[in-house]
């Protein structure tokens, strides 16, 4: 199977700002990718690369192995939805859904009726007629969707689709993109900065840092296993630990990683640490505790019964979950 | 215990600040007294003294002239109305309409790059120098403006002295020898009537037009090109239609004030008169006040029926 879209040495440097910077990436076909990352790492400018909104200082991109940094973004055959949408305001729904067919100038009555069939298979259905400034934001994505799904693209790109969205709905999106993504088998390739939202949708994730690719790799090994420092924080807030504290916690050398929720507090025998911050999560609680002089995050189940804050407990953990980031 | 009550209330209220502290406190909880005092005056203003002076003017077309004595008849009438349909008058009604509609367009060609590029990527100083330039050619006299294009088209001018030096004369010569729009020389040819107008009422263009472009977000350009439309295409189904609202109202600007314009045709072009020389002469030495109103009436019509055309076709459905 090729590639839908590679990345070869590719930067973009905005003046002295890389905001890309030497980034090596292969996306493969049929898969949603996400690109997570926190604001100017430069997830979305390589987004941008791909669709041709920017052009790279350095480095070749290739969409389904066909160079294409020299093809303006009208000839290639990638669509964006686009962060705010960008749904043309004198347009009716369905023109903005048709507008690439009228580009390509399908006759009238046709490429109605394909915005109709777009339109139905995001469920809006007979909304057409409407200005996109009567839809609520979730419809207006629904259009964009639509609008950029009807051309049959090879890869469809998506900036922060679900950012407006409020939590209920964001949730229902991501349930529905991903349907959509398996039945269209077409490449999805999304940037975000949620790490939720890339850790429940997407098939692999790009972790981007500074203009570089921090980690590629499934959800899970992104979670469980990663590579850096940055990785562990910025996905799910992981402890890092200092290479002292990996010692005396488990004999082993090296910086570590130990999630908050691998983290559980026992009757005795554990580790004694100093209750420093709690908060209570609804389903969990966060601690934050002091071991052997260091700060600690953990996310317990509400069954250890109550703490007072300075006040000592005992914690254990798995030695097999503590992941080794560097070894020393 | 009173006393700390004291204290309480000067933490939960502010002191007063005088007498325009109370003043801004009635305006507070009675907003209509201050929308009725800041709105009189200029509706005042407007509705007497301009909108009345517009009625009395349409009403003095409405009367005639006794030819014999010269005497306005102040029977109502549309003889008037009449007179400007005999040749010489509808002449100068197409004449003006005409180079109007001409300017206008060419207004909105040239003006269009210039607002685009301020609009989309002047930044910082390059707008600010933008703004001067567009602005700077209104801070200079009118007639001083008028009078150096006639220096500059002039048969003895700097235009004909660059054609000579450059040994394109006759190209000049060929273009002057056209009927119409040609003549003795650019000065005295609608060319130069044309090219005037075009200069001064240029900015009237730019600004409007840069301000509606400016409110196109970039990413909607994006989004076209996404698409799949070529640069041309994005222009004629995206950024034209949003950027109409902005080209309509310059367009107003530079084709009312071309239809009401007298000095520029009577320095630079032809004799020929124009609605703006006809209003001028009939109010004046000819005395003729009906005339001169019903051809007041002409622009002011045109205009309105621009507008509603332009509403009809949805120019405004952007805004």
């Amino acid at each position: 199977m090729k590639p839908a879209v590679t990345f070869i040495n590719v930067s973009r440097y905005f003046g002295s700002v890389k905001a890309v910077n030497q980034v090596d990436l292969a996306i493969e076909e049929g898969e949603f990718f996400a690109m997570l990352g926190p604001s100017g790492s430069g997830k979305t400018t390589c987004l941008r690369l791909i669709a041709g909104f920017e052009r790279p200082t350095g480095g070749e991109i290739k969409i389904l192995d066909e160079p294409i940094q020299d093809i303006p973004p009208y000839r290639r055959n990638v669509n964006t939805v686009f962060q705010d949408y960008a749904l043309f305001p004198h347009l009716s729904v369905a023109e903005n859904v048709a507008y690439a067919l009228m580009i390509r100038k399908v006759d009238k009555k046709q490429r109605l009726q394909q915005a109709e069939e777009a339109l139905e298979m995001v469920r809006l259905g007979g909304y057409g007629d409407r200005r996109p400034s009567q839809l609520s934001g979730g419809q207006r994505q629904r259009v964009a969707l639509a609008r950029a799904l009807i051309g049959k693209p090879a890869v469809l790109l998506l900036d922060e689709p679900l950012g407006a969205l409020d939590l209920k709905l964001r949730e229902e999106m991501q349930e529905e993109l991903k349907q959509l993504q398996r039945a269209l088998g077409i490449t999805f390739v999304f940037v975000t900065h949620d790490q939720s939202e890339a850790l429940s949708m997407a098939d692999r994730i790009a972790v981007f840092n500074e203009g570089e690719i921090a980690q590629i790799g499934t959800p899970q090994d992104i979670y469980h296993r990663p590579e850096t420092e940055f990785v562990a924080n910025f996905v799910g807030s992981s402890n890092v630990l200092p290479a002292a504290l990996v010692r005396q916690m488990s004999g082993r050398t090296g910086i570590a990683s130990l999630r908050p929720e691998s983290i559980r507090v026992v009757a005795e025998g554990g580790h004694t640490a100093i209750v420093t911050a709690k908060s209570f999560l609804g389903s969990a609680t966060r601690l934050s505790l002091d071991l052997y002089g260091a700060g600690l995050n953990a996310l317990v189940d509400n069954s250890f019964g109550s703490v007072e804050i300075g006040a000592p407990i005992q914690i254990d953990w798995d030695d097999a979950d503590m992941h080794l980031i560097e070894g020393a | 215990m009173n006393n700390s009550a004291n204290d309480r209330r000067g933490a939960v209220i502010s002191a007063g600040f005088g007498l325009a502290g109370q003043i801004s406190d009635v305006f507070w909880r009675k907003p209509v007294i201050l929308l009725l005092l800041m709105l009189t005056p200029p509706l005042l203003w407007l509705g007497v003294v301009y909108i009345g002076s517009l009625l009395a003017l349409l009403a003095q077309s409405f009367f005639s002239i006794d030819e014999f004595s010269g005497l306005i008849n102040y029977h109502l009438t549309l003889k008037t109305y009449g007179e400007l349909l005999n040749p010489a008058n509808l002449d100068i009604i197409l004449r003006t309409v005409s180079m109007a509609a001409i300017v206008t367009l060419a207004s909105v060609i040239v003006a269009f790059p210039v607002a685009f590029y301020a609009a989309r990527y002047a930044r910082g100083r390059w707008k600010a120098l933008f703004y001067l330039g567009v602005m700077l050619p209104l801070w200079s006299s009118y007639l001083v403006k008028i009078y150096a294009w006639k220096l500059i088209l002039a048969k003895e001018g700097i235009l004909n002295w660059f054609f000579e030096l450059t040994h394109l004369k006759w190209l000049l010569d060929a273009y002057l020898a056209i009927p119409m729009i040609g003549g003795n020389s650019l000065s005295v040819s609608y060319t130069g009537t044309f090219l005037v107008f075009l200069y001064v009422w240029l900015p009237f263009m730019v600004l409007p037009m840069q301000a509606a472009l400016e409110r196109v977000p970039a990413n909607f350009l994006e989004a076209s090109s996404d698409l799949g439309a070529t640069p041309w295409q994005t222009f004629r189904n995206v950024l034209l239609p949003l950027a109409l609202p902005g080209v309509i109202a310059g367009s107003i600007f530079t084709f009312s004030l071309t239809l009401g314009d007298y000095i520029i045709p009577q320095i630079i072009g032809s004799s020929r008169l124009f609605i703006g020389q006809a209003v001028y002469s009939h109010q004046g030495t000819a005395g003729n006040i009906p005339l001169a109103a019903a051809f007041t009436v002409v622009p002011v019509v045109i205009m309105g029926f621009y507008l509603w055309m332009a509403k009809r076709k949805g120019a405004f459905d952007a805004l």
